[in-house]
């Protein structure tokens, strides 16, 4: 049996006096290597499914919950989330709550403390941990001064530097000015191509595409698709009947051709096709 | 928000935190020993040096002003007015019926200098350690690790929250909130200005700690800092001359006992009238920026 | 102390104290003779636990004496007193009416301001380094003695104050979301609400 990176089975959650399961019976997997888009109207339940991989859920949230999940070879609901930090790490939406250093450096080094990284290495992996998100050079300002797409990225960075195994965003960027949602993007594009095995919700399916090999479709807790881009953007048909939306060259797409294998999910794909039609 | 931290590489400044805590300690530990308003002043006078050489004087003369009108209100009215000891021992009769007495004197001088020499260490300590140096050295003593880090996650906190007080306060202020209005009405505000900001901060909080589980914290085993801390040659040195102090301190109250000197009145005066200079120095400072600040 | 804190709590004093600072320039802005500044001690003490809440007023005034006048770290105690007192009260059942939080405010002021009195006088001589030192000054000056003075001089304003950093905690704390309070049920039950009826939080 080959190993996976994440494996979810029948994972159904009800929060303490809610009225129905906020996740239903989901179940999917994911190698390593391979980045997860979770996207879903709001309220669907992203959040939710985000923090049970991560095991918050059931450890620091009450609730019901029933099935199984292993994260990167250890079961979820058994261990304690401190014994967990090297599995999988969670960035959060809000930039700003997350932070809580008096400095950029100190941030990031704050997590590696905690876990006892001695210092020589603190300082080796923070250098590389900032250079990879941009923000070298920015160690001694305080957290507070920098613009929010910044602090994202500080926030990844000092997940990143606790090196889990598989790391996990909630909408990295939807607090986020544009210019903020770049720097994000050219982040994760270039953790992807790195390598990284990860869990990202969002709501720019466009660039969600860009750099995720699976895509979990939430609606109302339910996983209601699951497969690659091309095979969820394929049927938009699907998708208009949740209330969602495909990346605009594949709506654009779905207009002129017929052959559902040519519909492009990204942009480059999306060139090249209309170019070839437009030869034949 | 920033804590009296002033950035410098003074011989001060690269005292480990732990000495310069104990150097605090024993500072307040003479001034309890004695009750001779000539000590408290020489040891006052004494951490003087150490303010210039650390290139802490500004900063220092600045934040050192509101201690001198506690000093002036209780040198002066314990002065006057204090009936302790001998009130038929006068120093100064001002007028038929008011008078500075001698024994009253001596207890608002003690007190006078005894707060600012305490000050004085305080602020010596507290600008020149970084707090994250000053948490580290807590972690060190085996005060638990997330004491720390509720101390300097407040320096954080403190700027965010403030700035949501403020936006709430601005939309409240354009619906219906009047800031002159009556006061009952005031305080009638306080509870829309205040629900959402009580429960932004809750929300905050368990973001916060859910951050704290996400990045380790409650990880057993040991806890590692970027921070260096080292306790060094100058450590040594410096702690060494504090016991010497202190031991020399401790043997001068054994034998001579509480009041080195004969208490003269002579030195009694010397202590009102330098405290009343010192402090309308900082008067007309006071005054002469505030008339600037209108005319310009 | 415990070994373990939970990360709720860790997260949670910092949050008190700087609501203590908050709330404090809140009321300087909106010209009100109130401090408020132990709200976040009360606040702490009912939803964590006494002994949190003393923590809360401890560390308030450590970081204030670290950052602005170390004059305030000796009246660390005044607020430990009256986080113990909200958490004592809120046991006992004041928390349920008006009323109820208003005396058990005033009770808290009459102590807060005698202890305040007495921290002064012993520390500072009876003085504290604040604005109505002036007026001590001059009750003294009129013929009353140090501590008297200093009681007179700050009684009004303190006594005023924990009523009203009562009443402010009891009404937030009755319209909270559930969701954001850690036991919540315990706290509701010590407001006197959802006997039966449970509050519908969806919406929020
Ligand atoms: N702590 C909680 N207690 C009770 N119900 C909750 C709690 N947190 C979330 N919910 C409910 O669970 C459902 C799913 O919420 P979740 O935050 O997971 O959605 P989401 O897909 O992340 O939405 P969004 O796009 O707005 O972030 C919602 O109906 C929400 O109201
Ligand atoms: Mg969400």
């Amino acid at each position: 049996m080959e190993n996976k990176a994440i494996k979810v089975e029948n994972l159904t959650f009800r929060y303490p006096d809610a009225e129905s399961d906020t996740l239903k019976n989901i179940s999917f997997e994911l190698d390593y290597g391979e980045v997860l888009g979770i996207i879903g109207p709001n309220g669907a339940g992203k959040t939710t499914l985000a923090m049970a991989l991560k095991g918050l859920i059931p450890h620091t949230v009450d609730g019901e919950i029933q099935g199984k999940i292993i994260v990167d070879g250890k079961d979820v609901l058994k261990h304690d989330i401190s014994e967990q930090v090297l599995n999988s790490g969670l960035v959060f939406q809000d930039p700003e709550g997350q932070l809580s250093q008096m400095s950029v450096e100190e941030e990031v080094a704050f997590g590696l403390g905690n876990i006892g990284v001695p210092r020589a290495e603190m300082v080796k992996r923070i250098e590389k941990a900032l250079q990879t998100v941009g923000l070298a050079g920015f160690e001694k300002r305080s957290p507070l001064a920098l613009s929010g797409g910044q602090q994202q990225r500080l926030a990844i960075a000092s997940v990143m530097a606790m090196e889990p195994s598989i790391m996990m965003m909630d909408e990295p960027t939807t607090m986020l000015d544009p210019v903020g949602k770049n720097e994000v993007f050219k982040v994760l594009k270039s953790l992807k191509e790195k390598g990284m095995t990860g869990v990202i919700i969002e709501h720019e399916i466009e660039r969600l595409t860009m750099y995720c090999d699976k895509i979990l479709v939430l609606h109302e807790g339910e996983s209601i698709l699951f497969g690659t881009p091309k095979e969820i953007f394929s049927d938009l048909m699907l998708l208009k009947k949740f209330k969602l939306r495909g990346p605009q060259v594949t709506e654009v797409a779905y207009e002129v051709f017929n052959d559902k294998e040519q519909i492009p999910v990204v942009l480059d794909e999306a060139v090249q096709s209309f170019s070839k039609e437009l030869k034949a | 928000m920033n804590s009296m931290y002033v950035q410098g590489n003074s011989f001060l400044h690269q005292l480990d935190p732990r000495t310069k805590i104990l150097f605090v300690f024993s500072i307040i530990l003479f001034v309890f020993l004695f009750y001779d308003p000539m000590f408290q002043f020489l040891v006052t006078v004494s951490l003087l040096p150490i303010v210039f050489l650390s290139g802490l004087t500004t900063p220092y003369l600045k934040t050192v002003k509101f201690m001198f009108l506690l000093v002036f209100l209780i040198i002066t009215v314990h002065g006057l007015y204090n009936p302790m000891g001998d009130v038929t021992k006068v120093t100064w009769q001002l007028t038929e019926n008011l008078s500075f007495k001698h024994d009253a004197l001596i207890y608002g001088a003690v007190m006078s200098f005894r707060i600012l020499s305490i000050g004085t260490a305080t602020l010596l300590f507290v600008m020149s350690t970084h707090p994250s140096d000053l948490a580290n050295a807590l972690v060190k003593w085996k005060v638990p690790h997330a004491v720390a880090f509720m101390i300097l996650s407040t320096f954080q906190l403190i700027p965010i929250i403030g700035r949501e007080a403020k936006v709430i306060m601005e939309a409240q202020q354009a619906r219906c909130l009047d800031v002159k209005a009556n006061m009952i009405q005031r305080v009638k505000h306080l509870i829309p200005l205040f629900a959402p900001l009580f429960i932004t901060s809750f929300m905050r909080v368990h973001q916060m700690s859910q951050v704290l589980e996400c990045r380790g914290f409650s990880s057993t085993g040991p806890k590692t800092s970027l921070r260096e801390m080292t306790i060094g040659f100058r450590d040594y040195a410096f702690l060494t001359a504090i016991a010497l102090f202190a031991l020399a301190a401790i043997t001068l109250r054994a034998v001579v006992g509480g009041t080195l000197l004969p208490i003269t009145d002579f030195v009694l005066m010397s202590a009102l009238i330098g405290i009343w200079i010192v402090c309308s120095i900082y008067f007309f400072d006071f005054l002469w920026k505030s008339v600037r600040k209108k005319v310009v | 102390m415990k070994n373990k804190l939970s990360t709720l709590v860790v997260a949670m004093i910092p949050a008190g104290i700087a609501l203590n600072w908050v709330a404090n320039s809140i009321v300087e802005m909106l010209k009100l003779p109130l401090f408020l500044n132990n709200i976040g001690n009360v606040l702490n003490a009912i939803v964590l636990g006494p002994w949190w809440g003393v923590a809360t007023a401890v560390l308030t005034n450590l970081v204030i004496g670290l950052t602005t006048r170390w004059t305030i770290i000796p009246f660390a105690l005044v607020g430990a007193v009256v986080a113990l007192l909200g958490y004592w009260f809120f046991k006992k059942g004041f928390f349920k009416s008006i009323p109820k939080v208003i005396a058990a405010g005033a009770i808290t002021g009459v102590i807060a301001s005698a202890l305040g009195s007495a921290v002064a006088v012993y520390v500072f001589g009876g003085f504290a380094g604040a604005g109505v030192d002036i007026l001590t000054a001059g009750l003294v000056a009129m013929g009353n003695s140090i501590a008297v003075s200093n009681l007179i001089a700050n009684f009004p304003g303190t006594f005023l104050d924990k009523i009203l950093t009562f009443w402010v905690v009891f009404s937030i704390l009755r319209i909270f979301p559930v969701r954001f309070l850690p036991n919540a049920k315990k706290i509701q039950e010590g407001l006197g609400m959802n006997k039966g009826k449970k509050k519908d939080d969806k919406a929020a």
